[in-house]
């Protein structure tokens, strides 16, 4: 000690000894070396690129006028509005057919849904009229006998039928599309890659196109929010390597545009790119275009069980005789009914769809008609599906239909047995009586 | 005096005054290091049990950061997280808060049950990650909220706008590109402070993938799996400390909070009616009666009473937009922006 405070001094020694233990506590508390504070990080805003957006274009619609009335299934309580249509729906219109909604509106501009039961009374009834057929997102499924309707409608009558899923809004729609050998998945397509997607990745951009007048013209769409459509047969519309499948996590082509049933039937998995704005990006108004040009381009055929349903324009009613006059009057009271003009008159007009309502006697007015139809009237009535039926209190009606012309013919023993087959028309009872697609045979009061 | 010169010379002897002023300056070295600087250290731990990120809880939050920032014996912080995000801005302000507390201070997260979208946004601040084997961590990505109908409001003779987006700020289209943009930005911000631990590119980070911790920890979305004890000695590791106490700052910033709370509310309580200059001019006195706070402070300092008023008023000022804005005809709807995980499918 004594050789410390000679060397220090005691002032040296006290500032030694509170060196030392402040060394000794600090390092009994902490370690050599303290934090090590990272440099600060620079958020980088200029590296935040801004989003870039599908361009949007001009496009001038070129319709080319057709006649028809597209169906659109409202009683399945689909999910859409007529808003949202309205870029569809108006090139619809534009090409000359009648939009015609099934089922009504509800409040907040949705559809409502209708029992079974009526769905398919009102469905039997609609088709009846209608070229085409548009499903979209029904939230109630298809019954089995509903399908029926739609297949024969797109099988037997030649209907064109549009089937619209999508993936944001619930839907049955694989009741229908199953049918046909189609399945919407479950999933959702998307695109990571933001030069290969519209501001979002889940709005994928399609440039693979198969051969078809629905993607004719079409360089590259934008679809907002797909899901894909699995199919037996290659899809008009696919993805490329850069599109996953939220489902599969996979990348193949995947279908968002499928053509089924020889091309009477056409499944798209995607409605939103139809809603303004979205319409407007790429080719998408084209493509709607197209789609209308699909749908107005239906080669409907009719059977006499569709009365009146096949008649598009004024109709002329003939009547064979003056006596007949008050039943021609009948007639066109019936057909206001549904909706068609028609007029008496006492010549024929090759080019007006034509009622023709006579007596057996008058059949040979018609008889050009009835050589088409196999029928012959005499004293006897020949068909070729029915043994040969005795004329007294009977009635016939068929139908001569061609593209551009139906005439239906209507030929009674008397007037009485022809009021009673105009009331059977209006009431539509007379279907239990056809023998074929196009003739009826009645037995009258 | 004879006796006063012989003490005298003892004390001064060599075998007295040498072992005197050894333990004198012992004591003084000891008390240096324990009052002035640089103390005993603590680590600060913060509890943040399964929260929703929202304006609310990024406030308390905040609040417990800052109070781990200032506190200078803590030296560093633990921080327990479970969240699966929240709104935007909430979740951004955390991770800022977060930035600023790792400047001075190591941070330490371990992440519990989940962490993810903005809570771990907010993790990405912090010094370093501990995860549990079967923690759900990472989902970065952003989710637009449309609440209203998804047209634009339309022209009308009672409301005069001033520009064609004055009214919705923009059309659906802009509004889902500027989610985008805030999704690069989230991206960014893991790139930047993640971007030389990462095994995965940006792109899968931005798949808005969830992995399990073990998984995370493989591809760098997080440092280590651990538990609490793993994650205390990190701190103590990073902040070179030995020997440390533990600090509960939840605790002492609710204690403190209670305390001024309490000097606040009394006052109030027993005026006629309390207003907001009231309310202020007791805020700025609490804030000038801290330790450490400049008396001028509250005279030239704004007083912020926002970030209090719910607490503080019951009238004048409310937190519902009707009463901020009585009689005005429109009501904000705009769109809602998260960082926010919300699940799988059922």
């Amino acid at each position: 000690m004594s050789v410390l405070i000679n060397r220090f001094g005691r002032l040296g020694l006290l500032l030694l000894f509170g060196i030392g233990s402040f060394v000794a506590v600090y390092f009994y508390f902490y370690t050599l070396g303290g934090y090590d504070a990272p440099p600060p990080t620079v958020f980088p805003v200029d590296q935040i690129k801004s989003p870039s957006a599908a361009a949007l274009t001009q496009f001038d619609d070129s319709p080319s006028i057709q006649k028809g009335i597209l169906l659109m299934d409202g009683i399945h309580g689909n999910d859409f509005t007529k808003a949202e249509m309205s870029p569809l729906i108006s090139r619809v219109k534009a090409r000359g057919y009648e939009v015609e909604f099934m089922g009504t509106v509800g409040r907040f501009g949705n559809f409502t849904s209708l029992s079974e039961g009526a769905r398919l009374t009102m469905m039997e009834e609609k088709l009846r009229r209608a070229d085409s057929l548009a499903v979209i997102v029904p939230i109630d499924g298809y019954s089995e006998e509903e399908v029926d309707l739609v297949e024969r409608f797109i099988l037997r009558k030649g209907g064109k039928v549009l089937l619209i899923a999508d993936p944001t809004r619930r839907h049955l729609m694989n009741n229908l599309a199953e049918r046909f050998g189609l399945a919407f998945q479950p999933d959702f397509l998307y695109n990571t890659n933001p030069e290969q997607y519209d501001l979002n990745f889940q709005n994928i951009l399609i440039s693979n196109f198969g051969d078809d007048e629905v993607t004719n013209g079409l360089e590259q769409i934008s679809f907002y929010t797909a899901s894909s459509i699995r199919t037996p047969n290659p899809g008009i519309a696919f993805t490329d390597g850069g599109v996953h499948s939220s489902m599969f996590e996979q990348v193949e082509p995947f279908y968002l545009m499928v053509m089924a049933a020889e091309g009477k039937l056409l499944a798209i998995s995607d409605m939103t790119f139809m809603i303004p704005p979205r319409n407007a990006v790429l080719d998408n108004n084209k493509l709607i275009s197209n789609i209308a040009d699909y749908l107005t381009s239906s080669e409907r055929t009719f059977e006499l069980a569709d009365y009146p349903g096949f008649f598009r324009d004024d109709v002329d009613i003939l009547v064979g005789r003056s006596e007949l006059f008050d039943v021609g009057g009948d007639l066109k009271d019936g057909l206001a009914e549904f909706r068609i003009n028609a007029s008496v008159r006492g010549v024929e007009d090759i080019t007006t769809d034509t009622i023709y309502v006579g007596l057996y006697e008058d059949a040979t007015d018609v008889a050009q008609y009835l050589e088409l139809a196999g029928l012959d009237v005499d004293d006897v009535i020949r068909t070729p599906f029915t043994p040969d039926i005795q004329r007294e209190q009977t009635a016939i009606i068929m139908l001569n239909s061609s593209p551009d012309r139906q005439v239906l013919v209507l030929l009674g023993d008397s007037e009485g047995a022809l009021r009673d087959i105009v009331v059977q028309l209006s009431r539509g009872s007379f279907r239990d009586g056809l023998v074929g697609d196009f003739v009826g045979v009645y037995r009258t009061p | 005096m004879d006796r006063l010169s012989a003490l005298g010379r003892f004390a001064s002897s060599w075998y007295v005054s040498g072992p005197m002023l050894a333990v004198l300056g012992v004591v003084i070295g000891a008390l240096v290091f324990f009052y002035v600087v640089p103390g005993k250290p603590k680590i600060g731990v913060i509890d943040i049990p399964f929260t929703v990120i929202n304006d609310d809880s990024a406030f308390v939050i905040s609040t417990f950061l800052e109070y781990a920032r200032r506190d200078d014996s803590i030296k560093g912080v633990f921080i327990r997280l479970n969240s699966p995000g929240g709104g935007a801005a909430a979740s951004e302000q955390l991770y800022f808060e977060t930035r600023a507390l790792r400047a001075e201070k190591p941070v330490v997260i371990i992440m519990n049950d989940i962490v993810a979208s903005g809570g771990y946004m907010m993790s990405m601040g912090a010094s370093y990650l501990f995860t549990k084997p079967s923690s759900f961590i990472g989902n970065v990505g952003v989710i637009l909220s449309f609440p209203g109908p998804l047209i634009s409001r339309t022209p009308s003779e009672q409301v005069v706008p001033t520009g064609p987006f004055k009214l919705n700020g923009g059309g659906r289209r802009y509004f889902i590109g500027i989610t985008d943009q805030l999704k690069q930005a989230f991206a960014t911000i893991v790139m930047t402070e993640r971007g030389d631990v990462l095994k995965i590119p940006r792109s899968e980070v931005l798949s808005g993938r969830i992995w399990p911790g073990v998984e995370g920890v493989k591809l760098g979305i997080a440092d280590e799996i651990g538990g609490d004890s793993d994650a205390i000695n990190k701190v103590a590791e990073l902040a070179g400390i030995s020997r440390y106490e533990m600090v509960d700052v939840n605790t002492e910033v609710f204690r403190n909070f209670n305390q001024q709370f309490k000097r606040i509310i009394e006052p109030l309580e027993q005026a006629d009616s309390p207003s907001v200059a009231g309310a202020s001019g007791l805020i700025a006195a609490l804030r000038a009666s801290q330790p450490g706070a400049n008396p001028t402070d509250a005279m030239l300092n704004p007083v912020d009473i926002s970030s209090l008023r719910r607490y503080i008023v019951s009238s004048g000022v409310g937190d519902t937009q009707e009463e901020v804005l009585p009689g005005f005809p429109l009501k904000v709807n705009g769109p809602q922006v998260y960082y926010l995980y919300v699940g799988p499918n059922q």
